[in-house]
């Protein structure tokens, strides 16, 4: 593959900070970053061997790529290397991607078309094996407009290893299994507004954000269309901007992060119903600003979380030390019974990274990587074993 | 970040033809005048075309690197405003271009696209010696130091014959040994002589103990060769130095020291300035500026950066390599250099170039310097590089936003201009953008918030707005016709709304109804049956039917709309809650004359009348009952 077997060493010196830069000659715009897990690592290990994806968008074709991270040498000084193992070229802009298991991943685009790929393995050594490349498995086009006009998928996320449910500006959402190849169920059209953003909370309860700022909570057992919980953002703070990103927190899987178009952020729990006022608002003024492209918090420290948004920043949040800082807008009836160190506290930032485009996606590994990709096209990796 | 080449390419010469721009590749060890290939069918020629330069992933990648560096020395500028950047800084800045410049060379070579590297190894090439005669120099200081480097970055292969002969330093036959001599001979011409110190231990094959001497006294000499550095040495202390050191050289060839030894005489010659030994020196010279370079080394070693042009002519005349009105666009840009005509050299670069990337990030350098516009004995034009640099911004900039990705990046060049000077075309083009996505759309958005284009942000969510009703989705037309504070719009999809007869609009776009429009009937209507609704979802009968009778007192409800509105009335069944008798006679009324029973069917209109009546009778008993009460009090 000329031009995509670039291999890039940069060295770290075992501090905190960007330890690479990667991917240049992607070339392209990013949507997606992903990191390729392959089981549980309890013990994060800096010399790990990682692999991620990355997808493009803003051409008429764009890719999907499998890169390797590995240390080649270690010592005071460690020395990375990322190569490209694989790419694969769809029409339209891909929107989303989900990591089934370490088999499998999926990915939505604009054309409403989802694909499954599966990811070949190459033996290494006596008795282990990794990822060597991918292939195409199954593809679906799911979403259209009335009149058979395919709509974008806008997101896609996998509710366990065999199942998917994707999203779309059709503002339907459909589970998918991989194992049968069918719908297993479809929500059509049971969103009025265009549906951006996915997130499960289970195996069979998922929440979508809405272009108007609505959080809806779906069960997918249930044979209703109708949301079980509908959340309203407050209209005067959000001005009809949509909600963008969400992220379930960690230990309490009904508390709800919800990022907006507008830069704002708000803490729900979704246990209060539809109907409830968010537990603590996060106003744009004291946030980063931009868009919130995606939320990920912290594998093991829940109180810290980091957040990419579309003025290019990387920041970390994290219970503030100091009394007057004040980010926060707390519901002072709605947050109390939350075991959240920063709702106490209050919440700082730390700005990590800086580009002068967007940055639209995150990811974070099992090692304590942050892996992170925009409109400049590069992909930067940072350790974040420090948090 | 100083980055060494890893090999060096045969020289490109920057041609103009006549349908733009034509490079040709010229192989390195061929003639030294330079033959360019001008036949159009040759594969060796290409034309560049600024839009297409982008889709390379290299190239993108490398423009947006530069964005970056240009970002951030307009940043540093406008802190520091109304003072100019510092030498050092604005140096450091033109260091990162090149540091860039020479990663896409390497990327190219990597990808075995051997033209693109040359293109934009020549391209360095000149950058850099322009930054020594623009930015890095100063014009009362020797020139050396910086023309060295130049020389010596650009034209040192030492490291790559050194290493092919590794294995056999310590044993070289003839031909490997004639080898080395060149690397040796090289070093020298460059005024390298520590690192031609360095190899010339290797050079005694026999182990001659004469040859030992000769070569350890002119190591000697060779290390002792002072260098200049500007911000070490004063010049007078320097050229002191200087002296003495020829005067040693010259006394141990007088000597005879190296009598019989062929290399070390000519090396010896070579740096006492020698003219015969200069002219053997041609045949293992490339390029009249590396010549240059040597004479300046041996014979004007605190020659200004003002003097070189002079020297460099009389190069020319002496070498013989051209006819200076024959010479190929590369060198006429170095000698425009050397004139300190910034406006020549922009003008030439961007004529044979075709591509506004030198002549904008260099002009931009200079222009934040501002350093030429304080010194008196030059006569530059430096009020027209701040124009042209505008110029050159324009241009890139508007290029740029014509990509489909590389647009962002444009927008950045474009800000920067004095005045918002470029905020009409980011204007212009933010509304020719297509967005096929909603995530599209707001990119798109959120760049003209930034500059405040709120008629354009309207302009696009309209069309956001007529998009989605093609699509059918109706109610995100009407989220988007509300972004884009379009009210006939939104009466439009309202309408057509109120027609499919649901009135089931999101909570969170009724709510934004109340604020988004001036008054108009059915705004009212939709925010009167809003409030409506939320009662009856909180079972707030009462409030409910006080509502209704509001709409239908102020005969707000549309007439399509009045038998769906009536068959709410079946839900205003409830013992407990009796209401007012007017509110049952207006619904009375609102029934049996708004309301058309085929419409709703015989049995369901009989339902609802009978609700209504049922009501009435409730409250007619508990009235008498509490009047009975009363009187048996």
């Amino acid at each position: 593959m000329n031009g995509f077997d670039s291999e890039w060493e940069t060295t770290q010196n075992g501090q905190t900070g960007p330890i690479l830069e990667i991917g240049t000659q992607v070339g392209r715009c990013i949507s997606r970053v992903r990191w390729l897990h392959a089981g549980e690592t309890f013990i994060p290990d800096a010399l790990a061997t990682e692999f991620f994806l990355v997808s493009t968008y803003g051409e008429d074709s764009n890719t999907v790529s499998l890169w390797k991270l590995n240390a080649i040498e270690t010592g005071y000084e460690n020395k990375f290397k990322t190569t490209c193992l694989h790419k694969a070229n769809l029409a339209g802009n891909i929107t989303g991607i989900t990591v089934l298991d370490g088999d499998n991943f999926a990915l939505t685009t604009s054309l409403g078309i989802m694909s499954v790929f599966k990811i070949s393995h190459k033996h290494v050594g006596l008795d282990s094996m990794e990822p060597s490349g991918f292939s195409l498995v199954d593809t679906r086009s799911l979403h259209s407009f009335s009149g058979r006009m395919p709509a974008p998928a806008t997101d896609i996320v996998a509710t366990d290893p065999t199942s998917v449910v994707t999203v779309g500006e059709d503002g339907s959402i459909y589970e998918y299994s991989i194992k049968t190849k069918e719908i297993v169920r479809s929500f059509e059209k049971a969103d009025p507004l265009s549906i951006s953003v996915v997130s499960s909370i289970g195996r069979s309860e998922i929440v979508t954000g809405n272009g108007g700022g609505q959080v809806k909570l779906w069960d997918l057992r249930s044979s209703s269309n109708q949301p079980v919980v509908v959340l309203c953002p407050n209209v005067l703070l959000n001005n009809l901007a949509g909600a963008v990103s969400i992220a379930q927190y960690p230990s309490q899987s009904h508390v709800l992060f919800v990022g907006y178009q507008s830069g704002c952020m708000d803490l729900w729990d979704i246990r209060r119903g539809t109907g409830c006022q968010p537990a603590a608002n996060l106003v744009s003024e004291a946030s980063t600003g931009g868009a919130i492209g995606e939320i990920q918090f912290h594998r093991i420290n829940e109180d810290h979380f980091f957040t990419c948004n579309q003025l290019g920043s990387i920041s970390h949040w994290f219970p503030s030390e100091d009394d007057d800082v004040e980010m926060l807008q707390r519901n002072l009836d709605n947050f109390e019974h939350l075991n959240i160190e920063f709702l106490r506290r209050g919440l700082s930032y730390l700005d990590m990274y800086s580009s002068p485009l967007a940055i639209n996606s995150l990811s974070i590994s099992p090692n304590d990587r942050i892996l992170c990709g925009g409109d400049s096209g590069v992909a930067y990796i940072t350790d974040i074993s420090g948090v | 970040m100083e980055v060494e080449t890893k090999s060096n390419y045969g020289k490109v010469i920057l041609d103009y033809g006549p349908s733009g721009l034509v490079i040709a590749s010229v192989n390195k060890d061929s003639n030294s005048t330079a033959s360019v290939n001008k036949d159009s069918n040759s594969t060796e020629l290409r034309v560049l075309h600024a839009l297409h330069l982008a889709d390379n992933p290299f190239i993108k990648h490398f423009m947006i690197s530069s964005s970056e560096i240009f970002c951030k020395l307009q940043e540093e500028a406008n802190k520091l405003f109304p003072n100019t950047v510092p030498q050092s800084t604005v140096a450091s800045y033109s260091r990162k271009y090149r540091g860039i410049l020479r990663e896409l060379v390497a990327s190219f070579e990597e990808a075995r696209d051997s033209s693109s590297a040359s293109l934009y190894y020549n391209l360095e090439f000149v950058w850099h010696f322009c930054e020594i005669m623009f930015i890095s120099s100063n014009p009362e200081l020797p020139v050396l130091p910086y023309y060295s480097e130049w020389i010596h970055l650009n034209f040192d292969d030492s490291k790559v014959v050194v290493s092919h002969l590794e294995d056999e330093l310590s044993e070289m036959d003839s031909e490997n040994a004639k080898k080395m001599w060149g690397v040796i001979f090289k070093l020298v011409f460059h005024g390298k002589t520590k690192e031609a110190a360095s190899y010339l231990s290797h050079m005694n094959p026999t182990n001659s103990p004469v040859v030992e001497e000769q070569i350890a006294s002119m190591s000697e000499l060779m290390r002792k060769r002072p260098v200049y550095h500007p911000t070490l040495h004063s010049v007078t202390n320097y050229e002191r130095a200087w002296s003495a050191w020829k005067e040693e050289v010259e006394l141990r060839m007088s000597h005879r020291i190296f009598f019989g030894h062929e290399e070390l005489l000519f090396i010896c010659k070579i740096m006492l300035g020698d003219d015969a030994a200069f002219e053997n020196a041609k045949d293992k010279i490339d390029s009249w500026y590396e010549y240059l370079g040597m004479t300046l080394t041996y014979k004007y070693p605190t020659a200004r950066p003002g003097s070189l042009k002079g020297h460099a002519k009389l190069v020319i005349e002496e070498f013989g390599f051209h006819d200076p009105a024959n010479m190929v666009p590369m060198e006429r840009v170095l000698l425009e250099a050397m004139d300190y005509n910034i406006v020549s050299v922009l003008r030439d670069m961007q004529l044979h170039w075709n591509y506004p990337w030198f002549t904008l990030h260099f002009a931009d350098l200079v222009y934040c310097n501002g350093r030429f516009s304080s010194l008196k004995d030059i006569e530059l034009e430096s009020s027209s590089v701040g124009l042209l640099r505008d110029e050159f911004i324009l241009d890139h900039g508007t290029t740029l936003m014509q990509h489909a990705t590389m647009w962002q990046v444009g927008v950045r060049y474009l800000e920067s201009i004095p005045d918002r000077g470029g905020w009409p075309v980011i204007k212009e083009c933010i509304q020719r953008k297509k967005a096929l996505t909603d995530f599209d759309t707001h990119k798109i958005i959120s760049v003209a918030e930034r500059f405040g284009f709120s008629g354009e942000i309207h302009g696009i969510c309209r069309e956001r707005a007529l998009m989605k009703l093609k699509q059918g989705q109706k109610q995100d037309a009407l989220l988007w016709s509300i972004k884009a504070g379009d009210g006939p719009l939104t009466t439009h999809i309202l309408d057509i709304l109120l027609v499919d007869g649901t009135c089931d609009i999101e909570q969170s776009l009724l709510e934004s109804l109340r604020n988004a429009l001036p008054c108009a009937d059915r705004l009212l209507f939709l925010t009167g049956f809003c409030d409506f609704r939320k009662m009856m979802d909180r079972k707030d009968l009462r409030g409910a039917v006080s509502q209704l009778c509001h709409l239908i007192k102020e005969n707000l409800i549309p007439t399509r709309m009045a038998d769906k509105i009536a068959l709410n009335i079946q839900h205003f069944k409830d013992r407990n809650t009796t209401f007012e008798d007017w509110q049952v006679s207006t619904l009375m009324e609102f029934l049996h004359t708004r309301v058309n029973p085929s419409e709703v069917g015989d049995d369901m209109f009989q339902k609802l009348n009978s609700v209504l009546l049922c009501n009435r009778a409730e409250g007619i008993v508990k009235s008498l009952n509490s009047a009975k009460i009363k009187l048996v009090k």
